[in-house]
């Protein structure tokens, strides 16, 4: 469905090279929910953005994003407008992408009738049931943005996300700043257009250990773990993804030492090396994306030559 | 100490105002010197409202807020301005804080450049060095706008701006919705930290429970508009 090959993502600024993708190859099965983890400025916004260019112009971009087979890097803008939207929805981290001037229940409807030209009122009805579903009531339907909290804008990125029927949903943080309830509602969203194919990025793990089937770990740039979500759960293997686990508030809120790593020059060697208390002589080689069983790690710690 | 006292806020929308919202509803609420007050509660429940109208940001339609003794409701214009220094918004929505047109340091450089907090430009630069690495962030972001910077790393650069005053008090509204649980952990620390060699009384608006029993010294609970529990923790 979705094969990413060697992606690469550097952005140009006048400190140097940004490398906020370096690297990076994963497959997002037909009707797998693919979850994305990772720490705050590693890379897992723009990849997203890769994917569906929408990248800035002092970006450079190589390597493949196939989806159903057409490489999406090589698409004109006009081919690739059509599959935004229609064919994969995305649903962006920054809610500054909602239109200030337009309803909240129009900027829902707006991509479903753009792309199917069916009739304005049974788009609307559905617009309506979907709010209604995610606890937004009809009477709010034609306010606009600055009228809600930030979880309900929330939700209407979701709506938007999910009206037009799209065959993969790219969602960035889809359930920030949302409480527990509201989020279990996006999960059951979710799970309801079921045979969806979908790429979840997200801090919030008890929503990825619900909802994924995979789980992606990325670290600096670069995937680290690739696992089945109950294993990565039980059993992470990556020393980043145990430390990442270990800092849950109710484990005592101990985060990883040290300080996410510079893009402009990333360490050499493992990129988590001066924060990993397994570090050896051998980490300062990079250590490749090793197979165990169909789990993926990039650790020395797992190589068994 | 932060008072606030029979507040009630209504917002008219619709046509012609027809329609009404409620959004805080008769509140009393305190927030005690150095204390940190966790404030939950469902999406919509009128959390950010409240937290603004503390901040004097919204006026109240009823009510009043206490700071320090000083009823700010009756403040105006250049007093108001003042007193507000000492208090900070750390938004939801992180974009709002920045202007879009300003680099990160620049952004960050303002509130300390308007209260003459550096006597040079390398001391102004050491400042905000300190507090930028503090949230984890490095001297290569300082160049960059709003939108060049990932969603948890301005949400960062909002917090050390926030910091740059030595407030007294700071609504920190979902500070940390973006970040990973590790780097949350650290700020979270920072924020303590922070509290303890200054004194600072935090507002802290989440939705992660386990969190706020972690760092608060009392829970509220808001349900539509109103303060429906209390819990204090330590
Ligand atoms: N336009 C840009 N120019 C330069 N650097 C950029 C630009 N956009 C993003 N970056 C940098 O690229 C890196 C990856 O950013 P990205 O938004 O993908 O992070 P993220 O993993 O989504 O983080 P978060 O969890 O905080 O949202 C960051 O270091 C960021 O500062
Ligand atoms: N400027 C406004 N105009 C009209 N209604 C508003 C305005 N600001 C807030 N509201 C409404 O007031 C209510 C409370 O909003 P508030 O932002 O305080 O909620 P919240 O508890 O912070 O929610 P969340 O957890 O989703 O951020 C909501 O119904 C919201 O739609
Ligand atoms: S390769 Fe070495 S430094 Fe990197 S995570 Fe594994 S043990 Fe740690
Ligand atoms: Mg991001
Ligand atoms: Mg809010």
């Amino acid at each position: 469905m979705l094969e990413i090959e060697d992606l690469k993502v550097y952005f140009r600024t006048n400190a140097g090279k940004v490398k906020a993708v370096d690297g990076v190859s994963f497959e997002v099965k037909r009707r797998e929910k693919f979850t994305l983890i990772g720490e705050s400025g590693s890379g897992k916004s723009v990849l997203a953005q890769a994917i569906l260019r929408l990248l800035p112009k002092n970006a450079e971009v190589s390597g493949k994003v196939l989806f159903d087979g057409r490489d999406l890097i090589e698409l004109g803008e006009e081919d690739m407008r059509k599959i935004r939207g229609r064919e994969i929805a995305w649903i962006p981290q920054s809610q500054s992408s909602l239109n200030p001037v337009l309803t909240v229940g129009f900027q829902c409807a707006e991509p479903v009738i753009e792309h199917f030209r069916t009739d304005k009122r049974s788009v609307f009805a559905r617009v309506v049931r979907l709010f209604e579903f995610l606890g937004i009531g009809r009477s709010r339907v034609k306010d606009y943005p600055h009228q809600f909290s930030g979880g309900m804008r929330q939700r209407v990125l979701v709506a938007m996300g999910i009206s037009a029927d799209p065959k993969l949903i790219i969602a960035d943080e889809p359930t920030k700043g949302l409480n527990a309830s509201k989020r279990s509602q996006i999960v059951e969203l979710f799970e309801k257009v079921g045979d969806k194919t979908m790429l979840i990025i997200t801090h919030d793990l008890n929503f990825a250990e619900n909802l994924a089937d995979r789980i992606a770990v990325m670290y600096c740039g670069k995937i680290v773990e690739v696992s089945p979500a109950k294993e990565f759960f039980s059993e992470p293997l990556h020393p980043y993804s145990r430390g990442l686990l270990d800092s849950l508030p109710s484990r005592g809120l101990k985060p990883i030492k040290g300080f996410q790593p510079s893009m402009i020059n990333p360490p050499k060697g493992c990129r988590f090396r001066d924060r990993c208390e397994f570090a050896s002589e051998r980490c300062k080689s990079e250590p490749p994306l090793i197979n165990l069983n169909g789990r993926f790690v990039r650790c020395w710690l797992y190589d068994r030559r | 100490m932060i008072e606030g006292k029979k507040i009630k806020k209504v917002f008219k929308s619709g046509i012609f105002g027809g329609k009404t919202v409620v959004a805080v509803d008769n509140v009393d609420i305190t927030v005690y010197d150095g204390e940190t007050v966790a404030l939950v509660g469902e999406s919509g429940s009128g959390k950010s409202t409240l937290g603004r109208i503390l901040l004097m940001l919204i006026k109240p339609d009823e009510g009043r807020v206490i700071f320090d003794g000083v009823d700010l409701t009756k403040l105006k214009g250049r007093e108001l301005r003042r007193i507000r220094t000492k208090m900070q918004l750390i938004p939801q929505n992180p974009e709002e804080a920045l202007d879009p047109r300003w680099r990160i340091y620049d952004s960050i450089a303002e509130p300390i450049r308007i209260h003459k907090l550096a006597d040079s430009r390398n001391e102004e630069e050491e400042l905000i060095l300190e507090l930028i690495r503090a949230v984890g962030l490095k001297e290569e972001h300082l160049n960059r706008y709003p939108h060049e910077l990932s969603g948890g790393e301005l949400q960062r650069a909002v917090i050390a701006r926030a910091l740059t005053l030595n407030p007294k008090f700071i609504v920190c509204d979902e500070p940390t919705s973006m970040l990973d649980i590790s780097t949350q952990a650290s700020i979270v620390r920072l924020l303590m930290e922070f509290q303890k060699r200054l004194g600072i009384s935090y507002l802290f608006i989440t939705h992660d429970l386990e969190l706020a029993e972690v760092i608060a010294d009392r829970i509220l609970v808001m349900r539509s508009g109103k303060i429906v529990d209390e819990r204090s923790l330590h």
